[in-house]
């Protein structure tokens, strides 16, 4: 026993069990860890709680007035005048109202734009404050490699954006499932929820790993955000820059997010259902999605190098 | 007792500069202390025990794992602690969520791994602390801390990289004697790796000597400090008593050396316990006053200075 203090070395008797998922105890305590700030949670997260209860509302306002419009036994609208001009509100509503469908679709876009400012805020300090503090040696002396490392990590960064984005839209479509008689969302519009989930997870898998490969270069979180917000907003000006000199819309393929908004469009309007009823446009990009699938998928192949390449340095000389 | 580590011929370069060259050495059980120079290779040489960097050349052997093979790194990881040097943080996390969480990526349950960081935590001596924001971290904390993570899964063997770096004497000693008590007591295998002669000759019994990524000398401290034993200085009063003692011992058929400051060392048979009456008869027949006499031994300071100048000295050859 030492003589410093009064306690002694108690030897381990569990066991230590080799994992097939590594990573997943990182992911674990960087969720938890992060969960521990109440501020930011409540700040990132209150507008897509509030977007997903606006949405979830409409929806379920449309299929309660369907049901009431369709419905027996309630007054009848040729006989009572009451009753007509309620239907005749609920049919201007009901003409206010896109489908569930697209209301669906649009608060997909929508909660796009709010899992960059969570993926940023949570992902940005991930890789650069392990450089800066050193965490890097302490992980890779244990049984983990460098994709266990990655992994961890940009698992992490993809909890936090999946909540900001599939979590409300999946919510919405549970509403508009249990809202819709007999199920009909589900049985007619099923589509839009692996729809949904695709657009999700290209989102985030996009967001998540161009911030870790930002979050790989610097040493200061701030350094970070600065950097991929600079990246997105930067390319977003300069495509509108770009845009307004020119007036020729391809010159708008500049900006990042422009290529995540094309592909949303591509990826949730399975049916080639518009979804602005005037225009026949989701947006008002018209280019090639595969244009924007190849920038997109060619980000995030940079950005996995970036990252592989960082990992390799962590891990060796670091 | 088989060595605990094994080396042969570990070489590595980082571009032009060789960090490594054709180190051999075993390692016995029990703390060893590695010592080198900044620059030595010590550093590099722990990262390519656990598989962090690949060796250009050569094999080594750690608890019969084979560092170079992906398979065997990860095992080899569960049975190895590392304490790195310098200042190692968990961003935002605790010393128990720090602690646990290493726990579990070494391949602990939840509950272990909880149980097991109140445990090492108690035992460093980080008592209330452990759920401080690690930013209010004195550097004796932290190291205490890094030891703690490196013993969660109870290794069997801990490379411990620079442990005292940066600590105050006080702090210095509670480190060490932890370090004391888990090699002696608890009888872990530890490298030691140090520049600090005085912690290795504290808390081991054999040492290891690298310098310009070359073993320069190994064995035990006490093998490695008698070259001076056998050897008696004595110090004459000033005057010319000093050049006739010099000739009296050349007479006499002596082995000795007139150090700078005039002190003459005088080499004697190890078993010759009365041999300085002897040395003293000599001058006292020269008519030299003898103002001191010491029996010598080197220390590890000693030895370690002087096998870096024999290295220095044959490259510069």
């Amino acid at each position: 026993m030492a003589s410093t203090h009064i306690e002694v070395y108690r030897p381990f008797e569990g066991e230590l069990r080799p994992r097939a998922m590594r990573f997943f105890p990182l992911f674990l305590s960087q969720a938890r860890v992060r969960h521990k700030r109440k501020l930011p949670l409540l700040l990132l997260y209150a507008p897509p709680a509030i977007t997903t209860i606006v949405f979830s509302f409409i929806v379920y306002s449309m299929f309660s007035l369907e049901a009431q419009l369709d419905g027996a036994g309630g007054p009848n609208p040729l006989t009572d005048p009451k009753a007509a001009l309620a239907v005749a509100m609920a049919r201007g509503m009901a003409q206010q109202l896109f489908e569930v469908r697209s209301q669906v679709v649009e608060a997909s876009l929508v909660l796009q734009g709010f899992s960059l400012l969570a993926i940023g805020w949570f992902g940005a300090g991930l890789i650069s404050e392990d450089t800066k503090l050193g965490a890097h040696l302490l992980y890779f002396s244990r049984p983990l490699t460098k994709l266990d490392y990655f992994l961890g990590h940009f698992l992490t960064v993809g909890y936090f954006g999946l909540l900001s984005v599939l979590v409300p839209t999946l919510i919405i479509c549970l509403v508009a499932t249990f809202s819709s008689p007999d199920f009909a969302f589900l049985k007619e519009e099923w589509d839009v929820i692996p729809a949904s989930i695709g657009h999700a997870l290209l989102t985030v898998t996009m967001l998540s790993s161009v911030t870790l490969a930002v979050s790989c270069l610097v040493k200061r979180k701030a350094f970070a955000l600065i950097g991929l917000f600079g990246l997105f907003f930067g390319s977003q000006v300069a495509g509108q820059v770009l845009y307004a000199m020119k007036k020729d819309e391809r010159l708008m393929m500049v900006g990042i997010w422009n290529h995540l908004l094309r592909l949303g469009d591509w990826v949730l309007s399975i049916k080639g259902r518009p979804m602005d009823l005037a225009t026949g446009q989701l947006t008002q990009f018209d280019w090639s999605p595969y244009v924007s699938l190849g920038v997109v998928g060619g980000l995030i192949a940079v950005s996995l190098g970036v990252c592989w390449l960082r990992m390799r340095k962590l891990e060796g000389v670091g | 007792m088989d060595p605990v580590i094994t080396l042969d011929d570990l070489a590595k370069s980082f571009g032009s500069v060789r960090a490594l060259q054709g180190l051999s050495l075993q390692m016995p059980p029990g703390p060893i202390g590695l010592l080198g120079p900044n620059g030595a290779g010590k550093t590099t040489l722990i990262k390519v025990l656990l598989g962090l960097i690949q060796a250009d050349t050569g094999r080594a052997t750690i608890s019969g794992y084979d560092p170079s093979s992906a398979a065997e790194r990860l095992a080899l990881r569960r049975h190895v602690g590392y304490m790195p040097e310098g200042d190692c943080l968990l961003p935002r996390m605790s010393a128990v969520e720090t602690v646990s969480t290493l726990g579990r990526i070494t391949g602990m349950s939840w509950e272990d791994a909880m149980t097991r960081s109140h445990e090492v935590l108690d035992y460093v001596g980080l008592d209330e602390s452990r759920y401080r924001d690690l930013s209010e971290y004195s550097t004796g904390m932290k190291q205490r801390l890094k030891l703690a993570q490196a013993l969660v899964h109870d290794p069997q063997l801990l490379l411990l990289d620079e442990p005292t770096n940066g600590l105050d004497p006080k702090g210095r000693r509670e480190l060490l004697e932890l370090i004391g008590d888990l090699g002696h007591a608890q009888g872990k295998n530890i490298l030691l790796c140090s520049h600090l002669l005085p912690d290795v000759e504290r808390t081991c019994e054999h040492v290891i000597v690298i310098h310009r990524g070359r073993t320069v000398a190994q064995g035990s401290i006490a093998e490695l400090t008698t070259d001076e034993a056998g050897t008696i200085r004595l110090r004459v009063a000033e005057g010319p008593g000093g050049a006739a003692f010099d000739r009296a011992l050349a007479a006499a058929g002596r082995r000795y050396e007139v150090e700078p400051d005039g002190a003459f060392k005088v080499r004697v048979a190890d078993d010759e316990q009365d041999d300085a009456d002897e040395l003293l008869a000599i001058a006292a027949a020269a008519g030299t006053a003898v103002c001191a006499v010491e029996r010598l031994r080197s220390t590890l300071d000693d030895v370690f200075l002087r096998l870096l100048r024999e290295v220095d000295e044959a490259e510069a050859r």
